[in-house]
């Protein structure tokens, strides 16, 4: 009896992630992979991999920094798999790792323009440096959490956090005037 | 940027806060680097509409097994190991027919327990009579026939020696007359008496 209330309880919780988190987690992955059919894939991975780790689970930190941090392993996996040789930190990543529109006017995606504006300014990113900008923005993560996410030490993730933002400076300066 | 670890993470956590939260004034590198994530910002908050027209994937969660029907697959398949290991590895009997007469065809005797004559006999299963491969001539048997005395002298050795393996305590007396018996045949061997 215990065991179906807890059953009960885990399945509103996870099924409750996707609907506030889901969006978030999606457009984390969009911006890594670069594939919407892709991106929804690992999304159901990672909700797949929280629901199986339920058991473990412990309420710290935000639900939707556990989600980001799951969203990027599976991201770094997917990448190790297609390409054994390479992963998300590697400069080879973007050389390899095009967007493909192809696969995304089959979805239905049209590329506005600010997605490719978006595309051309990770490109300009290392790997590292965008998945530091993109756990910071997705998931309001502090930068101790992004450090321990990507393995390093603190100051690495904020080195990799400042020059992110001066590269991505000279693309982006007094493009966009108004205020947000 | 050479700032203490503290100061640099406090700025970045300043120029890295949500659009809409406006720090407090900035020096100019670290205004230079909010307009960066600003811009930054717009370009994922307009990709995130964009890609946000395709419904989201659905996440089932998976139905809730229930321990009853584990524990009966697993009494399942533990019973057909078991038929299965029996069925390889326990002895089995010969095909000897089992018949269980009618009660009345075998309750002769009326003063036997009812439970003996309901118990099944086990009848052997009638050798085959093949038919004979060949009739033989009266006259060719009479030749065929041979009563050869060494032939039962044969018989009666090797009916000595078997008696002989099968116990130890008689077999000085049957010894030795087996061996007398050797001696002879020996003997009216070697005087081509035979």
């Amino acid at each position: 009896m215990f065991a179906s209330f807890d059953h009960r309880r885990d399945a509103q919780r996870v099924t409750q992630w996707m609907r506030d988190h889901g969006r978030a987690v999606r457009g984390y992955l969009f911006a890594l992979v670069r594939r919407l059919d892709l991106a929804d894939d690992l999304t159901q991975d990672v909700f797949r991999k929280a629901w199986q780790a339920r058991g473990s689970y412990q309420e710290q930190g935000t639900p939707l920094a556990y989600l980001l941090r799951i969203a990027d392993r599976v991201a770094c996996d997917w990448s190790r798999r297609v390409r054994p040789e390479l992963n998300l930190d590697g400069n080879d990543w973007r050389r390899f790792e095009p967007a493909a529109e192809e696969s995304d006017a089959e979805h239905g995606l049209h590329h506005a323009e600010a997605v490719d504006e978006l595309m051309a300014a990770l490109d300009q990113l290392s790997a590292v440096q965008r998945r530091v900008l993109l756990l910071r923005y997705y998931g309001d993560l502090s930068f101790t959490e992004i450090a321990t996410v990507l393995n390093c030490p603190l100051n690495t993730a904020l080195s990799h956090c400042r020059r992110a933002l001066s590269t991505l400076r000279k693309m982006l300066a007094g493009k966009f005037e108004s205020p947000l | 940027m050479n700032q203490p670890p503290n100061e640099q993470l406090k700025r970045l956590e300043q120029v890295t806060s949500p659009p809409h939260q406006e720090p407090p004034i900035l020096d100019e590198t670290t205004a230079g680097l909010r307009e960066s994530w600003k811009g930054l910002a717009i370009l994922l908050n307009a990709s995130d509409k964009e890609i946000n027209k395709n419904p989201l994937p659905t996440f089932a969660v998976p139905a809730r097994r229930s321990r009853v029907w584990i524990f009966a697959s697993v009494s399942a398949v533990s019973a057909m190991i078991l038929v299965a290991i029996g069925w390889k590895y326990l002895p089995r009997q010969s095909p000897t027919k089992v018949t269980a007469l009618p009660a009345a065809a075998t309750n002769t005797n009326q003063g036997k327990a009812p439970q003996e004559t309901q118990m099944p006999r086990i009848v052997p299963t009638p050798k085959p009579v093949l038919p004979p491969l060949a009739v033989v001539d009266e006259s060719v048997k009479a030749n065929i026939a041979w009563d050869d005395p060494l032939d039962e002298e044969i018989a009666a050795a090797q009916n000595e020696l078997v008696r002989a393996k099968a116990g130890s305590s008689w077999a000085d007396g049957p010894f030795r007359i087996l061996s007398w018996r050797m001696e002879q045949m020996d003997l009216e061997l070697n005087d081509e008496a035979l």
